[in-house]
């Protein structure tokens, strides 16, 4: 099976083929379909804030399932600097927190994209997951 | 004296509107039953495919003339599709710490050698301690006795499934 063309093309194939669901899935899905907006019940703009000393503009929004907020550098580079998710499906409501440093000139080696397996790895096959069985253990 | 009065007055009246528009507002709406799936999202965006359809048709016609003749029409079309997508289930806390605890497991398909079926599937501490590492045509099966597994991941656990014995 050839590899998607984008990351989040791959990262749609990884949860809807294989069910492995990468944090922060959504850095690479977001602007790119508008159900996610369609998603937001409502939204409110919080105020400014700092993250880390850098100046953000802090939202929250509210979807059936997940309540989450984004802090947005503010000025030139509109870059995303923290998120939380509180999943509302869950009794206990877990928050996923994460904070995000940003590397603007990375020095990118070729050889990164190139996978050597350590000594006495073996290979393991992906599962393809069946029809929809949800999980209710 | 009159002026303090209808001050006092209106200074009461505010404080009442308040409290009315801050208990009723400020309660929080999301009074709706949950669903508890096991896991902590860490997407807004739940992937997968989730299609909720639901339609509801209702058409009924009576018609009545003088000769007494009833014609009743009740049409009821419900027209459901649920489509739920099979969820991660896991947490991730912070940066650093990954935790998976289990897709489903199981399923038999066919009766094969030594009592476990061709198909059935265990976890990675579900399997037998006297295993040996067997590899065969690039891929790496445990022989536990006279039974065979092939490591599989299903998202980010490893499960073993018995196979038939490779040749």
């Amino acid at each position: 099976m050839a590899a998607p063309a984008t990351i989040h093309e791959l990262l749609d194939v990884a949860k809807e083929r294989y069910d492995i669901d990468l944090p922060f899935r959504d850095l690479f899905s977001w602007g790119r379909d508008k159900a996610d907006l369609d998603a937001i019940q409502s939204a409110i703009y919080i105020g400014p804030v700092k993250i880390n000393d850098v100046l953000c503009d802090h939202y929250a929004f509210r979807n059936a399932d997940v309540d989450w907020q984004v802090w947005i550098q503010q000025g030139e580079t509109p870059l995303p600097r923290k998120l939380v998710i509180t999943t509302k499906e869950e009794e206990q409501q877990p928050q996923y927190v994460s904070n995000m440093n940003w590397n603007l000139s990375p020095k990118i080696n070729r050889q990164l994209f190139t996978f050597v397996p350590p000594k006495n790895a073996h290979k393991i096959e992906f599962a393809v997951v069946e029809a929809a069985t949800e999980n209710t253990k | 004296m009159k002026n303090l009065n209808l001050f006092t007055r209106f200074v009461t009246l505010v404080t009442i509107w308040s409290l009315v528009i801050g208990t009723g507002w400020m309660l929080p709406k999301d009074a709706e039953a949950r669903q508890v799936s096991g896991h902590t999202r860490t997407n807004v965006n739940r992937g997968g495919n989730v299609n909720r359809n639901t339609n509801v048709n209702r058409n009924a016609n009576v018609n009545r003339n003088a000769n007494v003749n009833v014609n009743r029409n009740a049409n009821v079309n419900v027209n459901r599709n649920v489509n739920v997508h099979g969820g991660y289930h896991g947490g991730y806390h912070g940066n650093n710490y990954y935790h998976n605890d289990g897709i489903g497991v199981g399923g038999a398909v066919a009766i094969g050698v030594a009592g476990m079926a061709i198909g059935s599937m265990i976890t990675a501490a579900a399997l037998p301690p006297s295993c040996s590492t067997v590899s065969i045509n690039g891929i790496t099966y445990q022989q536990c006795g006279s039974t065979w597994y092939q490591p599989q991941y299903a998202g980010s656990q490893v499960n073993y499934i018995v196979v038939n014995p490779p040749q």
